[in-house]
């Protein structure tokens, strides 16, 4: 055998381990999570919100309810902020400043979620128990603290989305007579609709995922929130929070919780390449 | 200076692009609606002097003009002009014309709503009087829901020159309407060109002579930055004055 082959098999081999290593991940979590689905009943383990794993009570919805108002919130504040931040960035700007200041909002990304949960702490927690009421450690922090971190996702995938628009797109709009903000509002938004719509459900995925930054600045109590002040727990957050002790029946429904939240992002994952595909 | 004379009036216009000089003292009269012609060899400037006219040339970075052009007795040059109201009164489209990837009637009515237009009677009266100025009526009028990038090439031309007719501009502009379009397509522009006349002003750059023999009343041959004729049409192409002019149009150079 050749030395290309033999460098080409290499590659095959580690290129096939990786995704092998998705396939195993994907059938451990539903061979140890499915017998509790099947124990429980579908319908009971959603749409329950008893979660009392020492007496038998496995019901998530509370944590459902939670963690879909979280990545809400998210979404609110982060993405008309990343949305704007992006079109100054890609129409507004030379592409001298763009080139400083994209990779910079990059970086937002490369900080670790545990420091992002440490200065929500610090700042944003107290901030909203003096201003706001309550305990501070809220959905409304988490909310935040979210918002801010999927920014870099939303900004970095919408100014791509916004700087593939074709140029003659923008000089045909100005030859008839549009402005600067008239075309982008009424040419170039629309042309890059479905690259911003992936970089939105993207976030989404990044803020249902984030685990570490919620646990230290939601509160984690298992109820259904009634208000943006009170302590939520998320899906995420109950695995992390639990896992360490469960045993059993109790480990088996940590498993199924992420079976839940392995089926959101798949669904999220999959319509956002399913639009990025369509245009 | 009578107003009737001409439409647009260049007075020692020049033009850079930093250090590079596009356009050397230009001086020109353009008469109201007579189809004007600019020819010459590639970078000789003719497209430049085109995005000049509707401030499209603000657009590059870099870009620096002087001197004076008036727009019946307005000086779109100086720094108080309007632009996107010029752009509005003097519609350039472009040398290639790409429609948005909308509809048909989208398309067309995109000017008309960034004018303010609301009215859903006037706007759709506006997209049947552009397509049939544009002579595109008959192909499209049973799918103007259709998408615009479904239409042929010669159709998309003609599409993008229909709105530009949409926004009822005075001038119209025209860089290389025809590049690339088979001789039907392109007899159909030349014969809208013809119709167009009664109503606009109109200035049709062209890298083909024999169109520009065939279709304007009167032509200016631009080399290296400057003019070197100006002339009627059928003058310039049987007894031209100068004989940088003549290598050019008989294909010795360019």
């Amino acid at each position: 055998m050749d030395r290309g082959k033999f460098v080409e098999r290499v590659l095959f081999l580690l290129a096939l381990s990786s995704i092998s290593s998705l396939v195993i991940i994907t059938i451990f979590i539903f061979e140890e999570g499915l017998p509790l689905i099947f124990h429980t009943g579908l319908k009971d383990f959603i749409f329950s919100s008893h979660w009392a794993p020492t007496k038998g009570h496995f019901g998530i919805a509370a944590m459902i309810i939670s963690s879909i108002l979280v990545t809400l919130g998210a979404m609110v504040l982060g993405v008309p902020l990343g949305l704007a931040c992006a079109i100054v960035l890609a129409e507004f700007c030379s592409e001298r400043l763009r080139g400083l200041l994209k990779p910079t909002l990059e970086l937002l990304a490369g900080i670790p979620s545990v420091v992002y949960g440490f200065l929500g702490v610090i700042w944003l927690v107290p901030l909203i128990r003096n201003y706001l009421g309550g305990p501070g450690l809220s959905l409304l922090a988490a909310a935040v603290i979210l918002g801010i971190m999927i920014l870099p996702t939303v900004i970095s995938i919408s100014i791509d989305a916004l700087t593939a628009v074709p140029d003659v797109y923008r000089d045909g709009s100005i030859a008839l007579g549009a402005t600067q903000w008239q075309t982008v509002h009424r040419v170039v938004l629309p042309a890059a609709s479905s690259g911003i719509i992936t970089a939105v459900i993207l976030g989404m995925g990044r803020a249902v995922g984030e685990t570490m930054a919620v646990i230290m600045v939601a509160g984690n109590a298992l109820k259904i929130p009634t208000s943006i002040l009170d302590p939520v727990r998320t899906l995420t957050s109950n695995i992390a929070l639990e896992l360490g002790y469960a045993a059993g029946r109790h480990r088996e429904a940590l498993f199924a919780t992420g079976i839940v939240l392995f089926v959101i992002i798949m669904i999220l994952n999959l319509s956002a390449t399913l639009l990025a595909r369509r245009k | 200076m009578n107003m009737e004379d001409y439409k647009i009036r260049l007075e020692e216009v020049s033009f850079f692009y930093g250090n590079f000089q596009a356009l050397n003292n230009i001086n020109l009269e353009i008469r109201p609606r007579e189809i004007f012609g600019l020819m010459g060899p590639a970078k000789s400037g003719k497209s430049t002097l085109l995005s000049v006219l509707n401030r499209m040339c603000d657009l590059i970075p870099g870009a620096r003009f002087t001197g004076r052009i008036w727009l019946d007795d307005e000086d779109i040059l100086s720094p108080d002009c309007d632009v996107v109201n010029l752009r509005r009164r003097v519609g350039l489209v472009l040398s290639k014309p790409v429609p948005l990837p909308r509809s048909i009637r989208e398309n067309l009515l995109l000017a008309p709503r960034l004018a303010g237009k609301k009215d859903h009677q006037e706007l759709e009266e506006m997209v049947e009087k552009s397509l049939k100025a544009a002579q595109l009526w008959d192909e499209v009028k049973d799918r103007l829901n259709d998408s615009a990038l479904r239409l042929s090439g010669g159709q998309q031309q003609r599409l993008c020159l229909a709105r530009t007719l949409a926004m009822e501009p005075e001038v119209v502009l025209l860089d290389e309407p025809t590049s690339g379009l088979d001789p039907i397509s392109t007899a159909k522009i030349e014969e809208t060109l013809f119709q167009l006349k009664k109503n606009y002003t109109i200035i049709l750059v062209s890298n083909n002579t024999k169109q520009i023999a065939r279709a304007t009343d009167r032509v200016a041959f631009l080399l290296m930055s400057q003019i070197i004729e100006i002339g009627d049409t059928p003058k310039v192409f049987t007894v031209p004055q100068d004989k940088r002019t003549d290598d050019y149009i008989s294909g010795r150079f360019g």
